[in-house]
């Protein structure tokens, strides 16, 4: 008798270890797992064979054992269903199997619910809706109200595509989880879990104003560059846009389509189209993304330098030379313009030769300042020095974007010619067209830099807030005295400097500017860029529009920028 | 019933109360379970009123106020007839047509076949419908086992009672099994594709005789076994050696054989083993000779072997059963997203309705299992499998019920029909799971089909018919 209960103790053992093992074995070995399974089998069935008092031979005890044999048979279906369902069901569930020819299998369900989910929608600060989705047979669409009254393209940086084949990009992207609900309304999440109902994302309210963006995309006209318009005192990202763009309802499923290998087949004809050789990086959001010399446009940041360090910089005490030497054996830095001195006057001072944009003016300014400062006040604009920075921009992260560089190479600033060069906006400067409007947007509100943001509020389906942003500072980067000083001498260059011209778009409105001709490859066209803060007495602009290979910055740029402040004014 | 008693206490006295609790329970719970589905499934718009609930349960309600009926007159005629099996028969039956008013909708956006002059339709239109006909004619089927007076009719005629009639006739029903075998060769039609002919085509229906087929073969095996019982399990004693009775085995042996043979030349692999599994199941009962199942298992496992080199098709199978990954677009690809829909399910399921159980290929009929396992999660699964088990033991109750060792026939009639629900469930839902290679058979009273229903419902009648005179 002790035998038989050792024996069935044993097996018991012998079987819950198999089992045990076997449960944990990883989808790929579910070989070991079935053996294991069905070695404990006959364990189970000798232990409850154990059990069952004996019967004297005949029907019964047949019918006993038969039955002992379909409970076990039984067992080993619950035990299976308990791995399947259970203890490895996340991990079947998301397992991916690759055949031998290379195709893949995965599990359709995670992609079916995402198309399930009404996408939160996206509206501009007004509450114009830009993005929103639908049910549409059974699944959700994303449509684009705002392709409605504007050109899509305009806006396709900013919102981001939403695929179910390429993923998604922009906005899209970056608040994906809120979009879809998963963040911020657990509750519904919850409650629809148990009571059904098509789930749905929750809305973003956006900084944008989407009739300026449109306008700013149209100014541009097709030629590739980049517009920021930022409200100086909060940060707020007003237009952001970069060109070329894309259409993200090319990019859309329709579930609805009648056939969806056609549509299928639409979606990726489209994107072979914009990710082609020479369809000029559509994909890229220049504003954020691309990194430029930013030419005159630094001049500013030079200025801001001299200014904040008067002992070593000497601000009032500057001269407009034709050429100047910052090194023996080096080329000298020379003035765009012939007898630039005839229009800065001899001696100048700062704001002259900042209206009239004179290299070998800043080319002094950076040598008298040295690379240690000159770097200092760089950095308090998050233009930094190659060496442990981030490849991204920390200060913003709701958009992809690039860190903005002083220099490339280690150590380029011990070379006075190259320190001259980098005070007048080339050498080695590599910028987005977000910082210099950070730049300009910083000298608009009294030194004090806020932080860009482009979401003000997540919302619930039901309109309850589930964050709000509210305006944040990232630095003073400036006394209030500079910045005044800077402020006017951006005056200047809009009344009498080169660049002028952009008063003439907002009549009355007393604006400032800076503009830029950066040159990036020997002998090419340069890129035209321009900054613009208006109006004057107390900015609620800051402005950074930069055309690729697009001339000069005193008559392109300041063109565009003029035609995106008249736009800002007119939208208001 | 000539002295039928109008005194209302004994009336009450033959109330099957149980019965008649639990399937109004069923009752209750198909209703709710059905009302969700098609609500959730959006076919018709929920009203939150007594008309409106009744508009949307009513056609499909009637099967299993059917079974009701039933029972209602199981009390008038056959008060002492087991009282659990028709409760969990109406249980999974009315599973079976929930979850087909369930599928049929994604059944029809998934599927679209086309027809010979180019018209493109809804491969499984009406799915819902028919099993909600083929269930309703199944408990007609199951009554008219039970209320037609057969005794009476065939004492009349034959002077043999319907048990002693099934008994008595065995070669007859050994000559129609083989004729059926016979027809299916020449007559088997492949209606869907599968690969295997054998389905009959009566125009209005396609009749499945492998069904019928393991009935009939469950017969012939318990009245053979019962008059043979004492020989085949003794053998003969040569000295120390005791031989197998082989001439009185011979018959049961060569009546499998060939069944074997023509289902494995059909390649209608699950019939085979199914039939297999209650032979051998019949085998023991009979004799109680442990070995005899083992030499069956090995004389399994060789066929099995041999069958592997031969024939391909059990080659797939079991390559799909051992790495179904490989093969995942392919041949894999059925098992492949059954494993993804379990597993989608985890312990309370996604929902009836909320899931997507279709996009695996006879979701309806062979893999009804994997649906309910993604909709009602492991709970729903374990349930299930609970009524099947509950069902069987059940079925092993009534044949040992049966009194006295002069009933030899019926008791082995019992175990045999018993072991063939129980086998079935076991080979598909172990199939389902990937615990044994697949082969495709009907899941007892939930999958979709009519012969398969039927004939189900035929062997609960026949049960139910045992259990009522089991004890007079």
């Amino acid at each position: 008798m002790t035998a038989r209960a050792a024996l069935r103790t044993l097996s018991v053992i012998g079987a819950v270890g198999l089992i045990g093992y076997g449960l944990i074995q990883p989808v790929e070995s579910e070989v070991r797992w079935l053996i294991c399974l069905w070695a404990a089998g006959p364990l189970l069935w000798l232990a409850a064979r154990i059990t069952v008092p004996p019967l004297r031979r005949g029907l019964t005890s047949s019918v006993y054992h038969l039955g002992l044999v379909v409970l076990v048979g039984f067992a080993l279906l619950s035990l299976q269903l308990l791995r399947q369902q259970v203890v490895q069901a996340e991990a079947i569930s998301s397992f991916v199997a690759t055949s031998p020819d290379g195709r893949t299998t995965s599990n359709v369900r995670p992609v079916l619910a995402s198309q399930r989910i009404l996408r939160g929608s996206m509206s501009d600060r007004r509450g114009e809706a830009l993005v929103a989705s639908e049910p549409a047979a059974g699944f959700a669409r994303r449509t684009y109200p705002l392709a409605e009254r504007y050109d899509p393209r305009a806006f396709s940086h900013v919102v981001g595509f939403f695929s179910t084949r390429y993923g998604q990009s922009g906005l899209e992207a970056t608040y994906a989880e809120y979009l879809t609900g998963e963040r911020g309304n657990e509750w519904a999440r919850l409650r629809e879990r148990f009571l059904g109902g098509a789930p749905q994302g929750n809305n973003l309210t956006l900084t944008l104003n989407a009739e300026l963006q449109a306008r700013s995309a149209a100014a541009l006209g097709g030629r590739a560059g980049s517009v920021v318009v930022l409200d100086p005192r909060t940060g707020a990202i007003l237009a952001l846009v970069s060109s070329p763009g894309f259409d993200p309802r090319g990019l859309s499923f329709d579930p609805a389509a009648p056939d969806w290998q056609a549509e299928n087949q639409r979606i990726s004809a489209y994107w072979a189209q914009l990710t082609a050789d020479g369809a000029g990086q559509p994909l890229l959001n220049r504003a954020t993304q691309g990194v430029y010399p930013p030419g005159s446009t630094f001049k500013t940041v030079t200025a801001i330098g001299a200014l904040e360090h008067p002992q070593a910089g000497r601000p009032a005490e500057i001269t407009c030379p034709e050429s100047y030497l910052p090194q023996e054996g080096a080329p000298p830095v020379t003035n765009a313009v012939a007898d630039l001195a005839s229009l800065t006057g001899i001696p100048s001072d700062l704001e002259r030769v900042y209206a009239f944009s004179c290299n070998t003016a800043f080319a002094q300014y950076a040598v008298r300042l040295g690379p240690d400062l000159m770097s200092d006040v760089a950095r308090r604009f998050d233009i930094l020095p190659p060496q442990r920075t981030a490849s991204s921009y920390p200060a913003f992260t709701e958009l992809p974007t690039s860190q903005s560089l002083l220099y490339v190479d280690p150590g380029f600033l011990n070379y006075p010619r190259a320190l001259a060069d980098t005070g007048y906006g080339q050498g080695q400067l590599l910028v987005t067209p977000l910082q210099m409007a950070l730049v300009a947007a910083a000298v608009a509100n009294d030194g004090v830099m806020m932080q860009p943001y482009l979401v003000q509020r997540i919302s619930r389906p039901d309109g309850g807030t589930i964050r709000e942003f509210r305006p944040r500072e990232l630095r003073r980067t400036m006394s209030p005295q500079t910045a005044r000083t800077m402020l006017a001498a951006m005056g200047a260059v809009a009344r009498y400097g080169f660049g002028s011209s952009v008063s003439g778009f907002v009549p009355g409105i007393p604006v400032g500017g800076k503009s830029g001709t950066a040159e990036h490859v020997p002998g090419a066209i340069p890129h035209a860029w321009f900054l613009a803060v208006a109006p004057l007495d107390g900015p609620r602009y800051a402005v950074a529009v930069m055309v690729e290979s697009g001339g000069e910055g005193s008559s392109v740029g300041a063109q565009l920028a003029g035609q995106v402040l008249a736009a800002a004014f007119a939208t208001e | 019933m000539a002295q039928r008693s109008f005194n209302p206490l004994a009336l009450l006295r033959r109330f099957r109360g149980v019965e008649f609790q639990l399937l109004l329970t069923v009752l209750l719970f198909f209703a709710a379970g059905y009302l969700l589905v098609v609500v959730a499934t959006r076919q018709r718009e929920f009203v939150a009123s007594v008309p409106g609930v009744l508009t949307i349960l009513w056609p499909s309600t009637l099967p299993l106020l059917l079974f009701i009926g039933v029972s209602l007159g199981l009390s008038l005629s056959s008060p002492r007839a087991d009282q659990v099996l028709l409760p969990l028969v109406a249980l999974l039956a009315g599973l079976s047509l929930m979850l087909t008013a369930r599928l049929e909708p994604s059944l029809n956006t998934l599927y679209r076949c086309t027809a010979a002059d180019g018209t493109v339709f809804p491969c499984y239109e009406g799915v819902a419908a028919k099993q909600s006909l083929w269930v309703t004619l199944g408990v007609l089927g199951l009554g008219a086992m039970l209320f037609v007076p057969w005794d009476r009719l065939l004492i009349r005629t034959l002077r043999l009672s319907l048990i002693d009639f099934l008994d008595h006739y065995r070669y007859v029903w050994l000559a129609l099994g083989l004729l059926l075998i016979f027809a299916t060769f020449l007559f088997g039609v492949d209606p869907n594709n599968s690969g295997v002919r054998v389905w009959f085509n009566f125009g209005l229906f396609l009749f499945q005789p492998s069904e019928l087929l393991k009935i009939i073969l469950v017969i012939f095996m318990a009245s053979y076994l019962n008059e043979y019982r004492e020989v085949v399990s003794a053998g003969y004693r040569i000295g120390p050696l005791t031989l197998p009775p082989l001439p009185y085995l011979a018959p049961i042996v060569g009546m499998w054989g060939l069944a074997m043979a023509t289902i494995v030349f059909q390649r209608d692999l699950g019939a085979a083993l199914l039939l297999f599994g209650v032979f051998l199941a019949m085998l023991y009962a009979a004799t109680g000779q442990g070995w005899y199942v083992l030499a069956g298992m090995l004389a399994f496992g060789l066929g099995a072997y041999v069958l592997y080199q031969i024939v391909p098709v059990v080659a797939i199978r079991v390559q799909i059963w051992l790495d179904p990954w490989a093969t995942a677009q392919g041949s894999g690809y059925q098992i492949v997203q059954a494993i993804y829909a379990l597993a989608s399910g985890r312990i309370f399921g996604t929902g009836l309705g909320l899931g997507v159980p279709a996009i695996v290929p006879a979701i309806h009929t062979d893999f009804i299992f994997t649906a309910i396992g993604e909709e009602m999660g492991l709970a729903g699964t374990l349930a299930v499998l609970i009524a099947y088990i509950l069902l069987i033991f059940r079925g092993f109750h009534i044949a040992l019920r049966i009194p006295g060792r002069f009933r030899g026939f019926e008791q082995l009639l019992a175990i045999g029909l018993t072991t063939i629900i129980a086998v079935q469930t076991l080979i598909i839902i172990g199939g389902n799971l990937r615990l044994i290679p697949l082969t495709g058979i009907t899941l007892p009273f939930v999958s979709y089909g009519g012969s398969s229903v039927l004939v189900n419902f035929i062997i609960v009648g026949l049960l139910m018919r045992i259990s009522a005179f089991s004890q007079r």
